[in-house]
């Protein structure tokens, strides 16, 4: 199958922004790279968070993911006629929980998904698309129900939110020694930021509506860049080592994350044997996510 | 000290008094009527609204607006829950006292002190396996003036069913006002979707995008009992 014609069917609103607008192709001999299913698409961190916050910054996003999530539906149900299966996977972070909840130190799923109307209808939408969840670092509680993975294999495509080679100094891997201790600080932080947020609105210096979290872009312009691939980050060493060396796992030819919110490919990896992809954010003004099918691969963005 | 005893417990009464004497309640807000005749085709939900009553089938965007002036009464919102008439608010702890909730809950609890008293409403993200649906119910579709009626013939899966005659008459991806009179329930005749679309088969009908505005409410308990209505009319006229 081919992207643009088989995924992206003429919506003006979608955009390839890798390889200069172009997909890659898989290479002959990996193919097929999917064994389930005939296409994946796999949307990255999101970081929702209670939409009359200051701190929420995927709002500006909302109505651009639901569009897309109907894009999906649609889809989905065209390719099921034709007998194709169309698999969606959320990488993680879907929602923001390290930040201030309404009941308590830190938000909960339930808070955020029913702080909006359409928060709940993308959750909504997802899960009538059969979306697969994994759990990322800022939803990480998320591990304990059912329906949440921490990596998935889809045929030679392994998928992970990608916060494993965090070190604690990151204050971003669960499974780091003080990752509570961070958590707490980072909290605390969260909530003198609110607190100033809140003053400012009093004092009239800024609207009541308004975008304020210190060190995380608001989302409100949007952002459809593909950022330069030398400043790409530690990630790429980690999984790449990890591809090379996993002897259960030889088949891997793919590796997909998020977490970085740094939209990246790397097509030789390990002498080309192996293909490393960053899946970037739909959030800060971000609307990425990446499309997979045997025969190609791509980072797209859905615009407003 | 006997005086000292005196003076405290005084002070107490007139500070008791005070509060029974300020305590004043918004006065409850009538509904978007527009609104809800364009979301509910049902004559009897139609009837209820116009009498001043928040009954179970009406969706939940009726009860948040009769409470939009709720700022200064006692109102606890979306509350998730285990079950219809579970007022327990489910949250979990792990870590450095971080809460967490399971996502896929689906029964949600408002809770509204009012002049009358506590009036508690639950609803529930609607599917139709949550909703007791099965083949032999009977599906009403309601579409420009005519009720188009079928038996189910089997549910698909949660969100989608498919009935024995195929009605060419509707046209897909319409949102569709629906009831389903079920065939044998112990408790409910009726239950009512906002949102269904029919498939272009002519036979197979599937959920439409849905929010918590238009999750139904499924039950109403006021005053320590369960009630089939809420007037709320009454209870403005009981602050006067």
């Amino acid at each position: 199958m081919k992207i643009k014609k088989d995924f992206i069917r003429g919506n003006k609103k979608i955009k390839i922004i890798s390889n200069g607008g172009n997909p890659f192709p898989i290479p002959e001999s990996w193919r097929p790279v999917l064994s389930k299913c005939d296409m994946l698409v796999i949307i990255p961190d999101m970081h929702m968070y209670i939409h009359s916050s200051h701190l929420d910054n995927f709002k500006y996003g909302a109505d651009g993911m639901l569009k897309f999530l109907n894009h999906l539906s649609t889809l989905k149900e065209e390719m099921e006629l034709e007998d194709q299966t169309l698999r969606v996977y959320q990488l993680g972070d879907l929602y923001e929980q390290r930040f201030p909840g309404l009941h308590g130190p830190n938000a909960t799923a339930i808070e955020i998904r029913m702080s909006h109307p359409s928060y709940d209808q993308i959750v909504n939408s997802m899960n009538s698309i059969r979306t697969h969840f994994l759990y990322g670092n800022h939803d990480f509680e998320l591990r304990h129900f059912p329906g949440f993975r921490f990596a998935s294999l889809e045929g030679k495509v392994y998928i992970e939110h990608g916060f494993t080679p965090d070190s604690w100094k990151d204050f971003s891997n669960p499974n780091a020694s003080l990752w509570e201790v961070g958590q707490f600080l980072f909290l605390t932080i969260r909530e003198i930021n609110e607190f100033f947020a809140n003053l400012l609105v009093a004092s009239s210096v800024i609207q009541k509506d308004e975008f304020y979290s210190w060190g995380v872009p608001s989302g409100k312009d949007p952002v459809y860049d593909y950022p330069s691939e030398k400043d790409y980050g530690h990630c790429l060493n980690y999984f790449a080592e990890r591809m090379k060396k996993n002897p259960e796992n030889k088949e891997t030819k793919i590796t997909v994350i998020g977490h970085t919110h740094h939209p990246y490919i790397n097509t030789d990896v390990n002498n080309g044997k192996h293909i490393f992809v960053d899946a970037g954010a739909w959030t800060s003004g971000r609307s990425d996510f990446v499309v997979i099918t045997n025969e190609e691969l791509a980072i797209c963005c859905y615009q407003r | 000290m006997k005086k000292t005893k005196q003076t405290f417990f005084l002070f107490t009464s007139l500070i008791i008094l005070l509060q029974i004497g300020c305590t004043q309640y918004p006065m409850v807000q009538e509904p978007d009527v527009q609104k809800f005749d364009e979301t509910v085709y049902s004559e009897a939900l139609r009837d209820s609204l116009t009498q001043g009553k928040l009954t179970a089938g009406m969706p939940h965007f009726i009860a948040s607006q009769l409470f939009t002036n709720w700022t200064e009464g006692i109102k606890k919102t979306k509350i998730p829950v285990a079950t219809l008439g579970s007022k327990q608010r489910l949250q979990e702890e792990e870590g450095w006292n971080r809460k967490y909730v399971d996502p896929n809950i689906s029964v949600i609890l408002d809770e509204y002190e009012t002049a009358g008293g506590k009036l508690y409403v639950w609803y529930q993200r609607p599917d139709f396996y949550r909703m007791d649906v099965s083949a032999r119910d009977t599906l009403y579709v309601f579409y420009e003036d005519t009720v188009y009626c079928s038996v189910i013939n089997y549910l698909n899966k949660s969100s989608v069913l498919t009935i024995r005659d195929s009605l060419p008459q509707i046209p897909v991806q319409t949102s569709l006002f629906a009831e389903i009179h079920y065939n044998d329930h112990p408790w409910r005749e009726v239950s009512y979707w906002y949102n269904i679309e029919i498939l272009s088969n002519a036979k197979t009908f599937k959920l439409g995008e849905t929010n918590y505005e238009l999750y139904p409410i499924e039950l109403l308990e006021f005053n320590n009992e369960p009630v089939s209505s809420f007037k709320w009319r009454e209870i403005n006229n009981y602050e006067d």
